[in-house]
């Protein structure tokens, strides 16, 4: 399935080929070099990741249950697979590193994922301008990699064609919002971002799991 | 009175031996900093060269450490940016007082990272990395890589290129600092070696659609075809050059830095008979990548990667020290020196004296069904080329074309 996706995006690459952006060493960058400044949830994140791979579930515990990440799985948790929060606190009780790392793996996927959405129907409103279009459509992308970037090396491990087709994605997008010309161009890429993040929720968080 | 002296004289000696008990009781300990990318896209480096660092350190242990120390290690990320990384870096030199530093993953970190080892004299070892310029312009003497650079990849592809595969080469790159300093590098290399370059071209950073330069490259008709690209621009541009038939039309070739490793199985179709250069492939049936392959895997659960040589840096500085020993940073150094070592995770390595960059045999891969397959093996000595301390690497270079008749 997600195999399929990883083609179809290999394809729409090619098809997308009119728009040639060029970029300023200010801006040259590649996917996987450039890292978003850390907010108070990724830097909670990376506490909770770092004390995990040190053995010190206790720690991870506290930075969890104390830390910001907790309090937005739970604001978001209708847009979430249902119990994602209980299994990862039983996951940190227990000392389940794997399942913590998939637990966390699918949260971030589901924010991506969300904002992936929100970026496409905002980028398509015809009433704003093509400037104000292609500046939302950076912001969002933005914000979509600040949380995506956190766990694509676990996207990789489980599905590296996933981890690549989000990545071509989003270096798609981000060519299109940065040129004013061609923000009409955004929703493409955006919609196709959410899709294979929705895939990945979905086969990563199997109903026998009950989570 | 003088039985008070004596209680008192007894108790100050208890209290003395009381104090001192803990500090003899507990073994002494030295500490190494790895850092690197540990959260990210890049994370598949960083990891592994955490895990490559954590195996040695288990093994040194168990052998009761080096000089009698046990040896610990801090881990730091240094968000594959060249601010984080020096800052970080001056964490574990100046607050964890760390004798050896492994990292780091991107190039223009473990770049920005030499200004601090040369600057707090730490021990230096890059593992990942492989701009040319480390063991020219940036070089000090602190500084030691086990990654072969672009120059040394590009001497050993182009030498095999010649042999086996054409001899009239175009050079397709990247038009910014990755891409051009892989494509010089293979220019120089293939024109001193005999090759013809029959056209070389760059694509601005982040094209989206390389099509246009199809025609030049198939207007030339070279036998094959160096990529010098890196990241998404690698994938998409094979992806694209598949889909215009052109990956069956040409051999293709390039550098390690060319993928992600595990990028390698996602794009496999158009990957499909890839020549790339590197020293390590878990798929390498060579008795010592094998040999350590098996252990990485029993200790990790997982294959190694390229990243496993911090490995091999942890046991040279730990031999080093002990060569020396001092901890002293300027006669660990210098022990480090001309040192070989027979049992690194791909057999027998030297530290070259002049710019601290390790002879190590490389391997030729092919893509096949996803995997990197051995092709053939370049002696490290064909492939290192001269040493060029404080020199430029590229002076004189030109892109010209010089016809051959």
């Amino acid at each position: 399935m997600i195999g399929r996706v990883g083609a179809r995006v290999a394809a729409g690459s090619v098809s997308a080929a009119i728009a040639l952006v060029t970029l300023g060493p200010a801006t040259a960058h590649h996917v996987g070099t450039y890292v978003p400044k850390d907010n108070e949830i990724t830097t909670n994140f990376k506490q909770i990741k770092f004390s995990v791979q040190a053995g010190k579930f206790d720690v991870a515990l506290r930075l969890f249950e104390t830390g910001p990440l907790q309090a937005d799985m739970r604001a978001r948790a209708t847009t979430l697979p249902a119990g994602l929060e209980a299994g990862l606190h039983a996951a940190l009780e227990r000392g389940d590193g794997a399942e913590v790392e998939r637990r966390l793996m699918i949260f971030f996927a589901a924010r991506a994922r969300d904002l992936a959405r929100e970026a496409a129907r905002q980028t398509a409103d015809p009433t704003r301008s093509r400037e104000a279009r292609a500046a939302i459509g950076a912001r969002f992308l933005e914000a979509i990699w600040r949380y995506y970037n956190l766990v694509d090396f676990a996207v990789a491990q489980r599905d590296d064609t996933t981890s690549v087709a989000i990545r071509l994605a989003f270096d798609e997008a981000t060519g299109y919002a940065r040129s004013a010309a061609a923000p009409d161009r955004l929703r493409e890429p955006l919609t196709r971002m959410a899709h294979v993040l929705s895939i990945l929720i979905e086969s990563s968080t199997p109903a026998r799991r009950g989570s | 009175m003088k039985r008070i002296t004596c209680a008192v004289v007894l108790a100050t000696v208890a209290v003395l031996v009381w104090v001192a008990t803990p500090a003899v009781s507990q073994p002494k300990v030295v500490r190494i900093g790895d850092l690197g990318s540990k959260v990210g896209v890049f994370e598949g480096y960083g990891k592994y060269q955490t895990m490559g660092i954590q195996m040695a350190v288990e093994e040194l242990n168990a052998k009761g450490g080096v000089l009698g120390h046990r040896i610990e290690v801090i881990s730091e990320d240094d968000e594959t940016k060249p601010a984080p990384a020096v800052r970080k870096a001056e964490k574990l030199i100046l607050q964890d007082d760390v004798k050896l530093l492994v990292g780091v993953v991107s190039s223009g970190a473990t770049m920005a990272v030499m200004d601090v080892t040369k600057k707090h004299k730490t021990i230096h070892w890059n593992s990942v990395s492989c701009a040319e310029f480390m063991r020219t312009t940036k070089f000090h003497k602190y500084y030691f890589s086990n990654q072969p650079d672009s120059r040394m990849q590009a001497n050993g592809l182009a030498k095999y290129i010649i042999d086996r595969m054409g001899k009239r080469v175009y050079i397709f790159y990247t038009d910014y600092a990755m891409g051009q300093s892989d494509g010089r590098q293979f220019k120089t290399a293939l024109e001193r070696l005999g090759g013809e370059v029959v056209g070389v071209a760059g694509a601005p950073l982040d094209t989206k659609d390389f099509s246009p330069w199809f025609g030049a490259i198939n207007t030339a008709n070279p036998e094959v075809l160096f990529l010098a690209f890196a990241g998404t621009d690698s994938l998409r541009l094979m992806t694209q050059l598949h889909s215009f038939g052109m990956t069956r039309k040409y051999r293709l070739a390039g550098i390690d830095c060319f993928l992600l490793q595990q990028d390698l199985a996602s794009i496999a179709e158009p990957m499909e008979g890839f020549v790339q250069l590197n020293h390590f492939s878990a798929y390498n049936p060579d008795k010592n990548m094998q040999a350590f392959n098996a252990r990485f895997k029993k200790r990790f659960g997982v294959d190694a990667n390229i990243a496993a040589g911090a490995y091999d840096a942890v046991h040279f500085w730990a031999a080093a020290v002990e060569k020396a020993q001092s901890f002293d940073p300027d006669r660990v150094a210098e022990a480090h020196e001309g040192m070989c070592r027979d049992d690194t995770h791909i057999g027998r390595q030297c530290i070259r004296k002049e710019d601290h960059q390790v002879v190590m045999d490389m391997h030729l891969y092919q893509v096949k069904g996803g995997k990197n397959l051995p092709i053939a093996r370049i002696a490290g000595t064909d492939s290192i080329g001269e040493p060029m301390v404080g020199r430029d690497p590229v002076e004189g270079f030109t892109w010209e074309i010089k016809k051959k008749n």
